[in-house]
């Protein structure tokens, strides 16, 4: 029986690894994780059908498992027919229906199959084994998230969105696709289309042609240009040519090459010396002799100083303006990744930083107020003479420089901009008569914000605007954040229904999964009290509530505090999840063995969380130089202890508690797992993953707290 | 006899449902437009006129009035009626002047313009949406509007300069040759934001001298909360 947990263990975790990639590329990633959250209540559907038909279920382990082999295909076909389009919500409530039908599909195998390994639960713990069983549903669950992974090389059976701009550039006439690869990182997919053209920003001045481009789409989204043949001038009527203006830059380093127009860029303007950067290793075979790594973990890791570091745009003007990434952690726009591209300038060295402008003004604000706070925490003197921004009709550019810029370089970029229909909205010196001139806005929205940043009440700016623009720290990574719920109530009473499309999908989604994830537990965890559940429930809740979220809050606060330390979020993932799961796997057959009581694992699991919450980021930084293989080694090392002692706690209080109340224990510890993994988000986003980590630890005290008072 | 019944009911149930339609495109006017501060009798004239549930596919037509965009196929849509209104109002159009749409979709855009001027060409790079189009305005009396298959990218040289142009398929870049083909004084006009989400319009102005300057104008009535703290 053991033998089955531990494969169909690793075909749920497998199927639902697959199950967010093909809902990325069909949908949005944001999407994705809700309806796979929800889904994943299915573990505690089980808990409670458990719990209210036990008896009449007892021989339907075999069943059961069939049952998942069978749906798990079915239920995703029938739920990839079902015409749900996210961005239709906030006009069709209709499309809630659509959604719930979806939940619906997707729950079905989820609940199957944790239906089989609940009873394998009740079983072995009728045998006394509970230990064994759950170390193979944990064995299992780590093979089956690598295996996961390994099944996203594969063509994965998806029909994408209609709204996809790859969907869009294929209903074009004459697109094809030229070339596809399939990669956990997302899809590629490059375009030949005569009738797309990606010039992002392009000067409304420029009057020459366009070469022939191809198109990079990754996850049906994005869209960078791979310049084919044909004349290249446009490149130098972009904004992000602005630094070369500046004076001549030898030594470029371009982060998120993409389709590589910036490598072209940078080559036209004569550097001698271009390095490319590129997080998906499929994109970066696109440019020959470009560096596969998350840029952040590049330039931690590099002893080069450049001239100019170019920073492009990343994203769509699409996927921008719906914000659809403000629950993804981004380690490139934060205060310390400021200061370290800082401290890889030469000494007259440039940053480039280029953003999709929103109404109201937000991004381009908080990058403002980030590039200044990062120049203070580098000591640097007389901060207002070191940044140049610049705005064109749809992006803003902003500059900072090493030293200060010289009356010479700002007029020489003052011109060149004017000559392109572009403001520069703040220089060293600039008054409110020389900005806001050739793309008018209301207000000087952008100068004044500078202003206020540079020489007013900071705080109180931050304070006060009706978008979070404080800038992004490692301890909370999220730049595309900029929702507040302190201002909602006055967006709502200024604009009715039409304040939803400023507030960041990401987060809306986030959240909204957040309360559906509350409410569904409710239920599921309260229909057994009424008609099932007898005895002392409230420590059994406690106990197994505090380890359904701890357990959560730990796993997702270590790999974020992993992506920097190795480098990419995939390894990031895949070393965390096998590690914590082989862990608690070996940690789980000890249970009952030699170790009893849960005391003295939790209080170890708290100490050890409390210390990594002090003194992880320290450590990983002292070692940051490493190997890779020396630091994916010693991350495993230092997350092997508490998860180990991590993997007994369930056990050990299977044990202790009535086998009937069993049942109910696994729903609520399933529950609260699908709440954990999405409130951990919510909390690091306002309050950091340190405070994450410590709460986890105060969660695994308060288990380890009421274990004795669970019924013997 | 049974089939002029026949016909009869046919004819009373179809002009109930247009006199339906009709009532509720003067709602949408005056709660949607009006309500949101467009005030240029023409355009609010043209919206009054155009209607808009035949230009929506058969099965969101019952939603053809309401305040939002719709799906019309191919990943397009067929824009929230105050973001037309508002898009008309912003070119500045004139009766007798050229108007130039790029992304015909579904023709209510083009539909709009040509209630205020009778100068409309409008170009669509999806073959299906352009045929459909075509037909449609056709079908609706708006006969004199010329529609293209093809890439807009290039404009419509034999037709320029042109006094309005609106671009409603949103590039990340406009294309020159449409800022080459806007007359002097004359204004283009783009929406951004994400297909069902119109945040925000550029008003793209070329003075006598062809001198380009661009405007960005919020989508929605939206009052600064910082107002205070920036001065």
């Amino acid at each position: 029986m053991n033998a089955v947990v531990f494969l169909l263990s690793a075909a749920i975790l497998a199927y639902e690894v697959v199950l967010m990639r093909m809902f990325s590329i069909a949908q949005w990633h944001h999407f994705a994780a809700m309806i796979i959250s929800i889904a994943l209540l299915g573990f505690g559907l089980s808990g409670t059908v458990l719990s209210l038909w036990r008896e009449r279920l007892r021989g339907g382990f075999v069943l059961c498992t069939v049952g998942f082999v069978l749906t798990m295909p079915v239920c995703t076909w029938l739920a990839q027919q079902v015409p749900f389009t996210p961005m239709l919500i906030v006009w069709q409530p209709r499309q809630l229906l659509l959604l719930f039908a979806v939940y619906l599909l997707l729950l079905v195998p989820f609940t199957i199959g944790a239906l089989a390994i609940g009873l394998a639960l009740a079983r072995s713990r009728e045998r006394g084994r509970v230990g064994v069983t759950y170390a193979a549903n944990l064995f299992g669950s780590g093979l089956g998230a690598i295996a996961g992974l390994l099944l996203c090389f594969l063509p994965l059976p998806v029909r994408l969105s209609e709204y996809k701009g790859l969907e869009k550039a294929m209903a074009m006439s004459g697109a094809r696709i030229a070339w596809t690869a399939h990669h956990p990182l997302g899809r590629v997919d490059v375009v030949d289309c005569p009738a797309l053209r990606v010039a992002p920003g392009l000067s409304m001045a420029y009057t020459g042609p366009m070469p022939t481009q191809q198109v990079v789409f990754v996850d049906g989204d994005g869209g960078s240009a791979i310049n084919r043949a044909g004349p290249l001038d446009y490149l130098d009527w972009l904004p992000a040519a602005a630094p070369y203006q500046v004076w001549r830059m030898n030594r470029v380093l371009v982060i998120g090459v993409g389709g590589g127009a910036e490598l072209q860029q940078a080559r036209r303007f004569g550097a001698t010396e271009v390095t490319g950067v590129e997080l998906h290793p499929r994109v970066a075979e696109l440019s020959p002799g470009v560096r596969v790594a998350e840029g952040r973990a590049f330039i931690r890791r590099s002893r080069d100083r450049y001239d100019l570091i170019q920073i492009s745009l990343l994203d769509s003007l699409a996927t921008s303006a719906s914000g659809v990434g403000a629950a993804n952690e981004s380690y490139l726009y934060t205060v310390e990744a400021l200061q370290e591209f800082i401290g890889h300038l030469g000494d007259n060295g440039v940053l480039c930083i280029t953003r999709w402008l929103k109404t109201p003004a937000r991004d381009n604000v908080k990058m403002f107020a980030t590039a200044v706070e990062a120049l203070e925490r580098s000591g640097i003197a007389e901060l207002a003479k070191h940044f140049l921004f610049i705005r064109g009709w749809a992006t803003g550019t902003l500059l900072v420089k090493r030293s200060p810029f010289s009356p010479d370089e700002i007029g020489r970029v003052r011109r060149w901009a004017d000559e392109r229909a572009f403001d520069v909205d703040y220089f060293p010196g600039a008054t409110e008569r020389d900005v806001n001139q050739r793309n008018v806005m209301d207000e000087p929205v952008y100068f004044r914000a500078a202003q206020t940043i540079l020489f007013g009440d900071r705080e109180q700016f931050y304070r006060d605007h009706l978008f979070n623009v404080r800038p992004a720290t490692d301890e909370k990574p999220y730049f595309f954040h900029f929702f507040r719920w302190k201002t909602a109530p006055h967006l709502l009473r200024t604009m009715g229904r039409q304040w939803v499309p400023f507030v960041e999908w990401g987060y809306v989604v986030l959240v909204a999964t957040l309360a559906q994830a509350v409410v569904a537990s409710a239920v599921l965890i309260g229909v057994p009290l009424r008609f099932a559940v007898r005895g002392s429930r409230f420590v059994v809740f406690l106990y197994f509530g505090c380890l359904g979220l701890g357990f959560m809050f730990l796993e997702i606060a270590l790999m974020q505090k992993c992506v920097l330390f190795l480098g990419n979020p995939l390894y990031s993932a895949a070393v965390v999840i096998a590690t914590v799961l082989v862990f608690a796997g070996l940690g789980a057959t000890q249970a009952g063995r030699r170790v009893n009581a849960a005391r003295g694992p939790a209080a170890a699991i708290a100490i050890i969380t409390l210390f990594y919450a002090v003194g992880l980021s320290a450590a990983f930084n002292f070692f940051l130089p490493a190997h890779e293989l020396v630091r994916a080694g010693l991350t495993a090392a230092l997350l092997a202890p508490p998860a180990f002692f991590m993997g007994m706690m369930f056990p050990l209080g299977l044990a202790r508690i009535s086998p009937a109340l069993l049942p109910w224990a696994w729903g609520v510890n399933g529950c609260f797992s699908v709440i954990g993994a999405v409130l951990a988000s919510v909390l690091a986003m306002d309050f950091g993953f340190t405070a994450v980590l410590v709460t986890a630890a105060a969660l695994y005290g308060c288990a380890g707290a009421v274990y004795r008072r669970l019924q013997a | 006899m049974l089939r002029t019944v026949a016909i009869a009911i046919i004819l009373i149930v179809s002009h109930a449902a247009a006199a339906d339609f009709d009532a509720r495109r003067e709602r949408m006017v005056a709660t949607q437009i009006q309500a949101r501060d467009v005030t240029d009798p023409r355009v609010l004239a043209a919206l009054r006129k155009v209607p808009r549930h035949e230009f929506v596919p058969e099965r969101w037509r019952d939603a053809a009035y309401s305040d939002g965009p719709l799906p019309i196929g191919y990943g397009q849509t067929i824009s929230q009626p105050y973001i037309v209104a508002l898009m008309t109002e912003l070119t500045g159009l004139k009766p007798g002047a050229k108007a130039l749409e790029i992304g015909t979709g579904s023709g209510y855009q083009a539909a709009v313009l040509a209630e205020i001027t009778t100068n409309v060409w409008t170009m669509e790079i999806i073959e299906p949406l352009a045929k459909s189009a075509t037909d449609r305005l056709k079908r609706l009396g708006y006969d004199k509007v010329q529609v293209k298959f093809g890439d807009g990218y290039f404009g419509w040289k034999e037709h320029a300069p042109f006094d309005a142009i609106v671009v409603t398929a949103a590039a990340d870049h406009v294309p020159p040759p449409l800022i080459e083909q806007l007359k002097p004084g004359g204004r283009m006009v783009i929406p951004l934001g994400s297909p069902f989400l119109q945040q925000w319009l550029v008003v793209v102005e070329k003075d006598e001298a062809g001198k380009i300057r661009t405007r960005s104008v919020a989508a929605v009535a939206f009052v600064p909360l910082t107002r205070q703290s920036q001065r």
